[in-house]
């Protein structure tokens, strides 16, 4: 296991009080692997990665839990010993590419910089492995990119770039926040694979986080389905993502409208996105859930489906016990 | 009732759109999809009058929209537009019933008088999902999909014909998209409506529209019957942009 | 089975009011406090002022002048002996009334006409903002000081000139706000419904850049006060025997030697008034514009 989150629970604390944003979350990924975190706005996601790059607000307060990356609990971990960490061994790639560069340097020089700092090589060796790198993450004219700006490249190319960096190292883990949401589907498309490539050839562990099911479908071994600051369903993908059982994952899934007929509405998930402030009793999903029950005003239990599939929900286990 | 005749906008040396026409039937909806910089949201402003073009011509029932720089509106309110980012598109300053009833403000005073006694603000409220007693409320207390409910309440006051729909469900979580999709589909039928139906997202568009134009640079690249363009595209960029989809329901479930 | 397609969550999102989170910001500045507290007492002082001394500003008493502070006047008398604090609790009414006025009908026109040039932009845009530097581009103390000798020294024509000094800078803030909310989409789809550009200003610009002009017109209100007793320090503004501050202290200062009390009172009054308007404004800043907090 490279990297382990249990029982991680996060609140932010503001002048209204205290607001719970992550409960109970707990999250594996061995190495070489590719997981999806998938989730809505409020879900929790980002602050899952967040809390792993130690980067939260100061507002934040770790209630419990331990992230355990290679036997050290990163949640412990002194600033300076994660800051090494981070950028070495755990890369990040942002949704937005552009705020990611330093607009005023070269995007040679910065690549160079970061390869020099994690390797200890000189000035023409740096060169030689940011080109390297830029080839890597199939830029075609790695020469010419080397000497420009960030705003003088697409936003399809800064992602690749922001790639080039997180990968130049390369890390064991490569932390995506939905970063292919600001770019093109015809880019999306091609950032993924790449990311999926590297993984590959370096035996990195992607966390992919995205609130795109489309995204995850493609590209991640396992998914974690997270609603309302906690995991609802994870699994293999294509368990979850075939044989969903948590009802809001079904919700989702059906409220996508592709392949879907014309001539009948969508099933809707009534409500509204999750609000933090508002959090029901019992499960988090209650407010919005087609099949609740009395049961389900005390937290569900997470229950396993079968070796690859976990649920947290009542109503899977009765099935589950039917059966 | 709209065509699009050899339309082009320049910007500096920018082709933002680069001769495009096509025409829009009564009660159909048409879906403009294409990538960032496409020129999509480009044409949606010239029919509404947001931008003017730099040469040819856009008509509804026949007249001529542009007049040079000059946009000749038809009758207000006909025409209208739901924009992609429901936290800009209604004021904060507002109270929800001066935001949906703000189209009126457009006709003279009489009119004005008589079209506010007119119309029942409870059912508008109710065909968007709504209730009467949100019209108080300030829009900072409506979640996305709320707001994007209040602004096609705005978008319906007037009995428009036409609606333009910039990408909105862009901005909003996969669960609200389907909600509002929904109600677009629902309202089209119940008032009869024409739609342009603006977007990036292929599911998106073809769950929507009857027709489909494909925008390239600026570009109309290739146009049809939405399902005769999915299942045999013809263009190179078309099927490429089909194959980027990511692919979640064709195994099943 | 039939889907309701109109179903939704009608519950509304619960956020605690503007004015509480207003409140709870405010507090937090022990110093917008102390501000705020001693322009109240100013202002109970202007409102009250004859409910608070038994005389009058103007009568003369040449048989007490010039009398050291007392317990019969407190801050002494002046040379024609007058009740120095008096003087200064009618000046009060004078500073801050003025100074009130001036900002804000400055921070009215600025507004207005920094919402146009914002809006319209282009050539009219320019021309508007070019003459706007040209005042900016004198200190403002010289120009104030310029047009009331100009125009003549007297306590309406200073108010004149330290409206026409203030404007520009109300003009740059309402400009640089309306060419923010010019862009944003609610302003745009007032145009598609054909709405004219004079109601979308009014109804739509305006509102939307009020509050950094609000915020603005605190923070000038000390500076206002401060120009209006330095025209009348110079002589430019208030003439004898208005009791204006600066006015006061021209006249008190020939005698600052032997007879302290004179000017010495009403530089207080106008230090401190200045002072609490500039750490009220600060405050507003930061309650009214969080993101200006560091």
């Amino acid at each position: 296991m490279l990297l382990q989150i249990e029982d991680l629970a996060v609140s932010f604390l503001s002048m209204y009080g205290k607001t719970d944003v992550l409960e109970d979350v707990s999250i594996d990924i061995d190495s070489g692997e590719v997981i999806g975190i998938v989730g809505e706005s409020g879900s929790g996601k980002s602050v899952t990665a967040l809390s792993i790059l130690g980067l939260l607000d100061n507002n934040a307060q770790i209630n419990k839990g331990h992230i355990n990356y290679k036997g050290n609990d990163l949640l412990t971990l002194p600033p300076n010993k994660l800051q090494l960490l981070r950028g070495k061994e755990i890369g990040i790639v942002f949704q937005e590419p552009m705020s990611a560069l330093n607009p005023t340097m070269k995007i040679g020089k910065q690549i160079s910089n970061v390869i020099r700092k994690h390797r200890n090589v000189d000035k023409q060796t740096g060169k030689q492995l940011a080109i390297k790198a830029l080839e890597d993450v199939q830029i075609n004219n790695p020469q010419e990119v080397f000497h420009k700006y960030s705003f003088q490249l697409s936003g399809g190319m800064c992602q690749r770039v922001v790639i080039a960096l997180a990968m130049s190292s390369p890390p064991e883990l490569l932390i995506a926040d939905e970063p292919t949401t600001a770019l093109d589907v015809t880019v999306q498309a091609e950032i993924l694979k790449l990311m999926k490539k590297l993984s590959d050839n370096h035996q990195t562990s992607i966390m992919l986080i995205t609130h795109d099911l489309g995204v995850v479908a493609n590209t991640c071994d396992r998914i974690y389905v997270m609603y309302g600051g906690k995991v609802v369903e994870n699994g293999t993908t294509s368990e979850v993502l075939y044989h969903p059982q948590h009802p809001y994952t079904k919700g989702l899934i059906d409220s996508i409208p592709e392949g879907k007929s014309k001539n009948h509405p969508l099933k809707v998930l009534q409500g509204d996105s999750f609000n933090p402030g508002k959090r029901p009793q019992g499960c988090v999903f209650y407010d919005r859930c087609n099949i609740r029950s009395s049961k389900c005003l005390e937290e569900p239990p997470t229950i396993e489906v079968n070796a690859k599939h976990n649920v947290a929900c009542w109503e899977a286990e009765s099935i589950a016990i039917r059966e | 009732m709209l065509y699009v005749n050899k339309l082009i906008k320049t910007f500096e040396d920018l082709h933002a759109v680069n001769d495009v026409s096509f025409q829009i039937e009564k009660g159909e909806s048409y879906g403009l999809v294409g990538e960032s910089g496409s020129g999509k949201s480009t044409i949606g402003n010239m029919i509404i009058g947001l931008l003017d073009p730099t040469s040819g011509n856009i008509r509804l029932h026949g007249k001529n929209l542009w007049k040079g720089k000059k946009f000749i509106r038809p009758y207000p309110g006909q025409m209208q537009i739901v924009f992609q980012d429901p936290q800009s598109s209604l004021d904060s300053r507002f109270r929800i019933r001066d935001i949906v009833t703000e189209p009126f403000k457009a006709f003279s005073r009489k009119e004005q008088k008589q079209k506010m006694t007119n119309i029942n603000m409870a059912e508008i409220m109710q065909r968007v999902g709504l209730h009467e007693e949100h019209l108080d409320r300030y829009p900072h207390e409506f979640s996305g999909g709320q707001r994007q409910r209040i602004a096609i309440a705005r978008a319906i006051i007037t009995n428009p014909e036409f609606i333009i729909l910039d990408e909105p469900t862009s901005a909003l979580d996969v669960s609200v998209q389907a909600q509002i999709l929904n109600l677009l589909k629902y309202l089209q039928e119940e008032l009869d409506l024409t739609y342009l139906f603006i977007s990036h997202d292929m599911s998106v568009i073809r769950y929507m529209s009857d027709k489909i134009g494909v925008l390239y640079q600026g570009k109309l690249i290739e146009e049809g019957e939405t399902e005769m363009i999915f299942k045999n595209p013809k263009q190179d960029y078309t099927k490429k942009l089909f194959a980027s989809l990511p692919q979640l329901s064709s195994q099943g479930s | 089975m039939e889907l309701d397609v109109r179903a939704t969550h009608t519950e509304l999102i619960n956020r605690p009011s503007q004015l509480r989170l207003n409140w709870y910001r405010f507090r937090k500045n022990p110093l917008t406090l102390i501000g705020g507290i001693v322009l109240l007492l100013f202002i109970i002082i202007a409102v009250a002022a004859p409910l608070l001394t038994p005389y009058e500003p103007e009568v003369i008493n040449m048989e007490n002048r010039l009398a050291p502070p007392s317990m019969s006047h407190w801050f002494g008398t002046d040379e024609v002996g007058r009740d120095v604090l008096t003087r200064i609790i009618y000046g009060a009414r004078l500073s801050l009334g003025m100074g009130i006025t001036v900002v804000v009908i400055a921070g009215l026109i600025g507004t207005i006409i920094g919402a146009f040039a914002g809006y319209m932009g282009g050539k009219f845009g320019q021309i508007i903002m070019r003459i706007m530097d040209v005042i900016l581009a004198f200190p403002t103390l010289v120009l104030a000081m310029a047009l009331t000798a100009a125009l003549g020294p007297s306590l309406i024509n200073a108010m004149l000139a330290i409206a026409i000094v203030k404007i520009p800078a109300f003009v740059r803030l309402a400009r640089s706000e309306a060419l923010v909310v010019r862009e944003q989409l609610f302003v745009k789809a007032s145009k598609t419904f054909g709405l004219s550009d004079i109601w979308i200003i009014f109804r739509h610009i305006i509102p939307n850049v009020i509050t950094p002009v609000i915020i603005q017109v605190s923070i000038d209100l000390g500076d206002a006060i401060m120009l209006i007793a330095t025209l009348g320090f110079l002589g430019l503004g208030a003439q004898p025997p208005i009791p204006e501050w600066g006015t006061m202290v021209h006249t008190g200062w020939e005698f600052f030697m032997e007879q302290w009390w004179y000017a010495t009172f009403p530089g207080i009054a106008i230090f401190l008034a200045t002072v609490s308007f500039n750490l009220l404004g600060d405050g507003l800043r930061d309650v009214l514009d969080p993101k200006s907090i560091r």
